[in-house]
């Protein structure tokens, strides 16, 4: 639903991420609000911001591997700690910042594709518990291969510096993870309008008929992992910074689960989902994590079931009610603003 | 070779069991094609309402026992019509996520009314004597258990073939708008099964929870139940309950002769085999091929 009176007569106007000049004016005008940040908001809002710029870039992942290409994957909190121990190995060895990153991501993009290899022979259901076999037996290997990754212990990363800017700070890692926040979503965006993410929402839709089109439906399975593994790489590395300490424990299972939650609450198969559904469930769990002990002792006790339980209700009403999620929502509301006063009820 | 005798015994009975709860993982896939992925939260409900029937109340186990099947009955009634039969009609993927959203809620509740106090039953559930062949020594928890999984499982497998609801059940996995022409209430049926599951989902995670302590983490021992049924293949009833003695006797067994070398091989090794099942048999042991139609 364009604007009024803006018509596409050219496929790069068709095909723009940013079409109009207001839009043009809103994102810059955001760009510069997030990076003014520092100047009014205090350490402890920076921090969990860098934290949930971590997450919406994993979930930036998930979202192509389930949302765009239907691949539903319970692992994935699994590729972030890969992502994460191999930044801090990397960086314990010395190699520099930028560099130990890249290495990073596509070894965790490889062994996405080592989990997906096989999803062209099993499909469905089967996949799903192949994620969950994955997730199991990497933990298990990242907690037992103690020489590597310190076992139960864990490491931790150490401090860092690039271009000579030292990275201690949360401020100047605010800066550096919303750097590569931005960068992140600009790619996100830009392989759902090329033909490999046409592909992936092809395959998702019916993956038969993808084939019977020509569209090599291995192939881009495998590309999807590899893509949505990449991305969680990539909020595995910049996590590690900004955490300092990497343990096995807190990678689990229920945290994997908790990026498709991510995006059903967000909307399935839209990228500023990611961005809905992350920044109301981790502003939402910050708020009742500030709220209980406010209201009593005994109720900072619960607060993690309390927390968990009341985003398990939250992901069945949004599905009852709501299955496109808060995405839909807002392209509902923008659809309606733009035909007032002419729309149906 | 005693001690390989042990783990094999006691890995046989705990394998019951873990039938017991793949059965009704494939009982609710075979009559709905819903994937519960919170079956094994289910078991975990039921083997804590057997708790507060047994330990808060202090009835005898036997009635507890009855009585948590009966509460877990109802959970499964009460989860099909508020969780799954709105969802009636929107892609399965939709209703994956919705036990994604059940698995959280039941956690949740399971740790706010029990905390994380570790519960033991009282007792078995029918006073049966510890066994002793040889040097294998079986305690009467796991007899007991076994006992109860395998008359539940008989009981539950003469119903699927001889009553007519048991018949309307395969009928509606077969075709469900052939059976509803046919004349079989699709939603009320829906709901028997539903309800089957739960007692089923009840029985086992009792059973399984006399065998071990009870705590807030026994959803993760519940959760081995799914590679139990992938591993038989999802449309066979028979094949859940072998994938569940697989899985019991390799647990036991990769837990009792690796446990030293390698810590907490225990946990993946069902996980490790189903992965090799599936890489050779991408339906499951027993599982159907599906032919794809566009």
């Amino acid at each position: 639903m364009k604007p009024a009176g803006t018509y596409n007569t050219t496929y790069a106007q068709d095909m723009a991420i940013i079409r109009t000049r207001l839009q043009w004016i809103i994102t810059i005008g955001a760009c510069l609000l997030l990076f003014s940040c520092p100047l009014f908001l205090p350490n402890a809002t920076l921090s969990l911001m860098s934290q949930m710029a971590c997450i919406i870039i994993a979930a930036l992942g998930i979202q192509i591997l389930t949302g765009y290409a239907g691949q539903v994957s319970v692992g994935h909190s699994a590729f972030i700690a890969i992502g994460a121990y191999s930044t801090a190995i990397l960086l314990e060895s010395g190699v520099p910042l930028l560099f130990s990153i890249i290495c990073a991501v596509l070894i965790t993009g490889i062994v996405g594709l080592v989990v997906g290899a096989p999803s062209s022979r099993i499909k469905g259901f089967y996949m799903v518990m192949a994620t969950l076999a994955a997730h199991y037996i990497i933990i298990y290997v990242i907690s037992h291969w103690s020489d590597v990754t310190g076992g139960y212990m864990g490491i931790s990363v150490p401090p860092t510096e690039i271009f000579g800017i030292s990275l201690k700070s949360p401020v100047a890692l605010f800066y550096f993870i919303m750097i590569f926040l931005i960068l992140a979503t600009y790619l996100a965006k830009n392989i759902t309008r090329t033909k490999m993410g046409r592909a992936f929402v092809a395959v998702r839709d019916n993956d038969l008929a993808a084939s019977v089109m020509g569209i090599n439906v291995s192939w881009t399975k495998l590309m999807a992992f590899f893509a949505g593994c990449c991305f969680a790489g990539l909020g595995g590395s910049l996590w590690a910074l900004w955490a300092g300490t990497l343990i096995p424990s807190v990678f689990t299972l229920m945290d994997g689960i908790w990026y498709l939650g991510y995006i059903i609450i967000g909307g399935i198969g839209s990228i500023t989902g990611c961005y809905f559904g992350v920044i109301t469930v981790v502003g939402l769990k910050e708020l009742l994590s500030r709220l209980l002990p406010v209201m009593g002792g005994q109720y900072a006790a619960i607060l993690g079931p309390v927390t968990d339980g009341f985003f398990g209700v939250v992901i069945v009403l949004m599905l009852i009610f709501e299955p496109r999620g808060l995405a839909h929502r807002w392209e509902m509301f923008k659809a309606y603003y733009r035909l007032w006063p002419l729309h149906t009820k | 070779m005693d001690f390989l005798m042990q783990l094999l015994s006691t890995g046989f009975f705990m394998g019951i069991v873990y039938g017991l709860g793949a059965f009704g993982f494939v009982l609710i896939f075979k009559a709905t094609k819903v994937f519960n992925l919170a079956h094994g939260h289910m078991m975990m409900l039921g083997a804590f309402f057997a708790v507060f029937f047994n330990i808060t109340l202090q009835l005898p186990m036997w009635l507890s026992f009855l009585l948590g099947i009966t509460s877990g009955a109802v959970l499964g009634y009460i989860t099909y019509l508020l969780a799954i039969r709105p969802l009636t009609g929107q892609p399965l993927l939709s209703v994956l996520m919705v036990t994604v959203g059940l698995v959280f809620i039941m956690q949740a509740i399971t740790t706010l009314i029990w905390g994380h106090k570790t519960n033991t039953y009282s007792s078995a559930i029918i006073a049966v004597p510890d066994l002793k062949i040889g040097n294998v020594f079986i305690s009467s928890e796991y007899i007991a258990g076994a006992i109860i999984g395998l008359i539940v499982l008989t009981l539950l497998i003469i119903y699927f073939r001889k009553t007519r609801s048991g018949l309307a059940m395969r009928s509606i996995a077969e075709d469900g708008q052939l059976a509803e022409s046919m004349g079989v209430t699709v939603r009320k049926v829906t709901g028997i099964s539903w309800v089957l599951a739960g007692a089923t989902a009840a029985a086992g995670g009792i059973c399984l929870a006399m065998m071990m302590s009870i705590d807030y983490q026994f959803g993760q021992v519940g959760m081995m139940v799914l590679p139990a049924a992938v591993f038989g293949g999802l449309e066979s009833l028979p094949g859940a309950v072998i994938g569940g003695l697989v899985m019991g006797i390799v647990s036991n067994i990769a837990g009792g002769y690796l446990e030293s070398v390698l810590t907490g091989f225990l946990d993946i090794a069902p996980y490790i085999i189903m992965m090799l099942v599936l890489i050779f048999k991408p339906y499951g042991i027993f599982g159907e091929t599906r032919i794809e139609r566009i």
